[in-house]
């Protein structure tokens, strides 16, 4: 990871000071600019300050805020328009930079925000290999579990699939690659930065950047013929088809949803519908017992540890 | 003999003057409706591709002639580089740079400089319709340099003619 990268999305003055902490950017997972508040830095599994030449902390400016905004979008927002509307946006290296301020409404849709007053800039971390221990419970030979990444936020389920989708698709010793589709609603995975991925995916996947997820899975069956569609956090009403048409197709599904433990995901409406056509035959759990992507248990479809 | 000659060279200089005066005109009105494209190609870029400025001063770099390529790419890279100054700044300095000494009426100089101000708006409309405005103030400066061209034209070059002849019959 380029730490000049990283820093020259900041204002001058958070700049200097990224520039002249001694920080290590593999250990560094999110920087977060409050107005009038702290410079907080999750760092090393912990939470840090940035401080200024006093030692003393470093207090965020709106004028830092309102650069720092700049240099994100390339002094371009309206192009950005759309997923400032949804709180974040991508930038170069696959990294995420959420914003909250004061939301303006036209009718009951979100148009737009003002008054930023928090950016947070979540850095997309790759661990190849971090799916080693898990892949021969989803794929052996020529078979591929249905499967289903399970886990609270923060605790790595996105960097899993992203080494899940990696290993399908690149093959490993004695098993063939295979095509996946991804579909990567939030730009999240292959953390894309003007169509080009960031974020190795493996050599036979194709993505589709910023779909949103029902629509894309359907769009890449059609057009892209995938063995695995990929796709993250899935859960809204709507995807609930486009995982039956997956499924009915022939493809298997490789997806991530938000949660504590396999009862506390099946209890809500889409999971349940799911659970009742035995879709997923593997479900994993992460946690956070020492660190962040703990593999807290394997299941199987019917709920049995592995 | 050498009167005579120094007669000739002078009618000749005052004629040139007032000619390379009227080819300012010339330039000034190709330049601008080179810089009325840039403005356009901008529109498209940002209406159809929904490009980041830095992306799409790139693009159009690669359309236009001379000196605004040279002014684009210069803007692009610096915006890439994001060191701490507005759009509106960097877009300032390179182009009064790149313009200084040109023959544009200050009005011109102040319009094509002023380009890096009117961008950079939250959302597209806003955007397109701040772009509009600014094509209206190209097109108005253009029209009126079109409607005195032709007028301007004639009294440089016959300026040049005339005060040549009158410092030749002055010095004769």
């Amino acid at each position: 990871m380029e730490a000049s990268q990283i820093q020259d999305l900041f204002a001058g003055n958070v700049r200097k000071l990224l520039a002249e902490a001694d920080l290590d950017y593999e250990k560094l997972y999110e920087i977060r600019m409050r107005a009038g508040r702290p410079l907080f830095l999750t760092y090393d599994g912990g939470e840090c300050f940035l401080r200024g030449k006093g030692r003393e902390p470093y207090l965020v400016t709106r004028q830092d805020l309102k650069e720092t905004l700049e240099y994100v979008s390339g002094y371009s927002l309206y192009a950005y328009e759309d997923e400032i509307r949804q709180g974040y946006l991508s930038v170069q290296g696959g990294h995420r930079v959420g914003i909250t301020g004061k939301v303006v409404l036209d009718g009951d849709r979100i148009r737009g925000m003002k008054y930023i007053s928090c950016i947070n800039l979540r850095l997309a971390h790759q661990i190849p290999g971090c799916a080693d221990k898990v892949m021969p419970f989803i794929r052996t030979g020529n078979w591929i579990a249905h499967t289903l990444i399970i886990s609270p936020p923060r605790c790595g389920k996105t960097t899993l699939l992203r080494d899940v989708i990696r290993q399908i698709s690149n093959g490993r010793e004695g098993v063939p690659g295979l095509t996946v589709g991804v579909v990567d609603e939030r730009s999240e995975l292959a953390g894309c930065y003007q169509g080009i991925p960031q974020n190795d995916l493996g050599m036979r996947t194709d993505i589709l950047d910023s779909c949103p997820k029902a629509e894309g899975m359907q769009m890449l069956i059609r057009s892209m013929s995938p063995a695995v569609v990929a796709v993250d956090e899935l859960g809204k009403e709507e995807d609930f088809r486009a995982v039956e048409s997956v499924i009915h197709c022939g493809c298997k599904l490789i997806a991530t949803a938000h949660g504590n433990s396999v009862e506390d995901v099946l209890r809500t409406p889409f999971f349940s519908k799911l659970k009742a056509m035995e879709v997923f035959e593997r479900y994993i759990v992460l946690g956070k017992e020492k660190r962040a992507g703990t593999v807290m248990g394997i299941f199987d479809g019917k709920g049995e540890r592995c | 003999m050498l009167k005579n000659a120094g007669i000739f060279l002078i009618l000749l200089a005052g004629t040139g003057i007032g000619y390379s005066k009227s080819r300012e005109l010339t330039f000034r009105e190709k330049n601008l409706r080179i810089f009325l494209q840039l403005v356009i190609f901008l529109k498209g870029e940002i209406r159809c591709g929904n490009m980041a400025l830095p992306e799409a001063f790139q693009e159009i770099a690669g359309k236009l002639p001379g000196m605004y390529r040279d002014l684009l790419e210069k803007v692009s890279a610096e915006l890439k580089k994001s060191q701490g100054f507005s759009l509106g700044e960097i877009f300032y300095r390179y182009s009064m740079e790149k313009i200084r000494g040109l023959p544009f009426s200050g009005e011109e100089r102040e319009l094509i400089c002023s380009l890096g101000g009117r961008l950079g708006y939250l959302d597209r409309e806003m955007q397109l319709r701040q772009l509009d405005l600014y094509e209206e103030d190209v097109l108005r400066c253009l029209d009126n340099l079109r409607r005195e061209m032709p007028e301007k034209k004639k009294i440089y070059q016959s300026l040049g003619i005339m005060g040549g002849i009158l410092l030749a019959v002055l010095l004769w």
